[in-house]
């Protein structure tokens, strides 16, 4: 059940996206 | 469920994870619809940082708790790595709410005192305690000691609350949610995510409380396992794939909370149901004392770990040790269906005595167009055949000649999968053939 190689992928974009809620909560902060 | 080998969709994944992203940051949103008065920076993004994390636990429970919706595109057991991963960032941003505020304005700390408001200071502390508790108990559950089951109520538990909690706290704290319908919004979408848990502890196992099994035999394997064999008792069964697991829970009420889970090793589409479990802990030992006749209930299928049902493709499979369970629900499949599809399986274990299913693959490899690699760790004298671990260069010798439109299957202890993928890999197999299953998610 597991693709690993594209699991390493898709994690790496939803640390991405983990970062994009952070800069939405500076964003928040700053506007 | 219906995932097709190869076939894996990039969009799927990107747009789950854009649901993710969205799901995190609706609170956020929520509060900017009504243009929340601006406290300064530090203050907002205190602000901004509990937010996140409310919605950081509505992505926890859609994560968590199997729901067959979501898991299909990932996999159960990435979906579950990806859970504790999260959980730890979710309880770190949360925990930096707080201290971002105190540290910007530390009369703020007054919250903490019972002697000024005794209710808040109550929520506050018990959230923070919540807190520490759901992590330290998952992140040291066996050191701790707590057993799955008792693991599993805690974690139900502390979930509940602290997502209660903290839309308490968010509905009170008042600063950036402040209009009846943001409030209404907070509560409807914090209230989803108690929804899928409920769904998961309390609908789920009712909704299959008319669909008992009975245990009709318990058989000892070699490599110190046990097959456990179920009947359906008023009802049709289960419809499953070759390769797909499910959810045991071997009691009197489906609302037990033990659960475990176990690839379906036996012929797809039988009536009956078989697991194969290599006594690894409490609930494994305790297989060899059920006595026929037992209650059983059972969650699933589950898993896309399956061949791809294109017949012409031949399969190149890795098992080590209890690993071979779902390939044998593969082969038994193949069997009962006069199948000629070419099989190679690589087959690892300690000791010729360990070898589960020995004599039956043996037969196997009569009747199908099948191959067996057996490699021993430490082999009888005179063994003709392979011996230590699998590694390059054995695969080198075993593996089909690239180019070939092989699915590879791997499903063994974490060291045999990690030396595996990587040889594959190196090797220039399209990892979108690589199928690999890890058993060890809890």
């Amino acid at each position: 059940m597991k693709h690993r190689r594209l699991y390493k992928n898709v994690h790496r974009v939803a640390e991405a996206l983990v970062l994009g809620l952070l800069i939405a909560v500076l964003l928040f902060a700053l506007r | 469920m219906n995932h097709r080998p190869g076939r894996y969709r990039w969009r799927t994944a990107f747009a789950w994870l854009a649901i993710l992203f969205l799901v995190a940051s609706l609170p956020i949103g929520i509060a900017l619809a009504d243009a929340p008065p601006r406290r300064g920076f530090w203050l907002d993004l205190s602000a901004g940082l509990g937010l996140l994390g409310l919605g950081l636990l509505v992505v926890q429970a859609l994560t968590s708790g199997r729901q067959n919706w979501v898991a299909p595109d990932f996999g159960a057991d990435n979906l579950l790595h990806f859970h504790r991963r999260l959980g730890l960032l979710a309880s770190l941003l949360i925990l930096a709410h707080p201290i971002v505020m105190f540290t910007a304005d530390p009369s703020y700390l007054r919250v903490l005192d019972p002697r000024d408001g005794w209710m808040a200071a109550a929520v506050l502390w018990t959230l923070v305690g919540s807190l520490f508790a759901i992590l330290v108990s998952s992140f040291w559950r066996k050191a701790l000691g707590l057993s799955y089951e008792l693991w599993r109520l805690l974690h139900g538990g502390l979930a509940l609350l602290i997502m209660a909690l903290a839309v308490g706290h968010a509905l009170a704290a008042d600063h950036s949610l402040h209009a009846v319908p943001q409030r209404i919004a907070l509560i409807v979408w914090m209230g989803l995510a108690i929804a899928l848990i409920v769904n998961t502890r309390l609908y789920r196992p009712w909704s299959n409380r008319h669909r008992p099994w009975q245990v009709e035999s318990v058989k000892p394997e070699r490599g110190d396992a046990w097959t456990l064999t179920l009947r359906p008792i008023g009802h049709d069964g289960l419809r499953f794939e070759p390769g797909q697991y499910a959810w045991f829970t071997l009691a009197d009420s489906p609302f037990a909370m033990q659960q475990h889970p176990f690839s379906l090793a036996g012929t797809a589409r039988s009536a009956h149901l078989s697991f194969t479990a290599a006594v690894v802990g409490d609930f494994t030992a305790a297989l060899a004392k059920v006595k026929p006749g037992a209650r059983a209930w059972v969650e699933g299928p589950m898993g896309s770990f399956i061949p791809d049902p294109d017949r012409s493709i031949p399969l190149f499979m890795v098992a080590g040790g209890i690993g071979i369970t779902p390939m044998m629900s593969m082969l038994r499949t193949f069997h009962a269906q006069g199948s000629r599809r070419k099989v190679d399986l690589v087959y690892a274990n300690n000791e010729l005595g360990d070898v589960t299913f020995l004599e039956e693959l043996e037969i196997l490899e009569q009747e199908l167009n099948l191959r067996v690699i057996h490699v021993l760790r430490e082999p009888p004298a005179g063994w003709p055949g392979e011996s230590g671990l699998v590694d390059e260069n054995l695969l080198d010798r075993c593996l089909p000649p690239p180019g070939q439109p092989t699915q590879y299957m791997v499903c063994g202890p974490e060291p045999l999968m990690d030396t595996v993928e990587a040889a594959l890999r190196d090797r220039g197999v399209d990892w979108r053939r690589v199928y690999s299953e890890r058993f060890e998610v809890i």
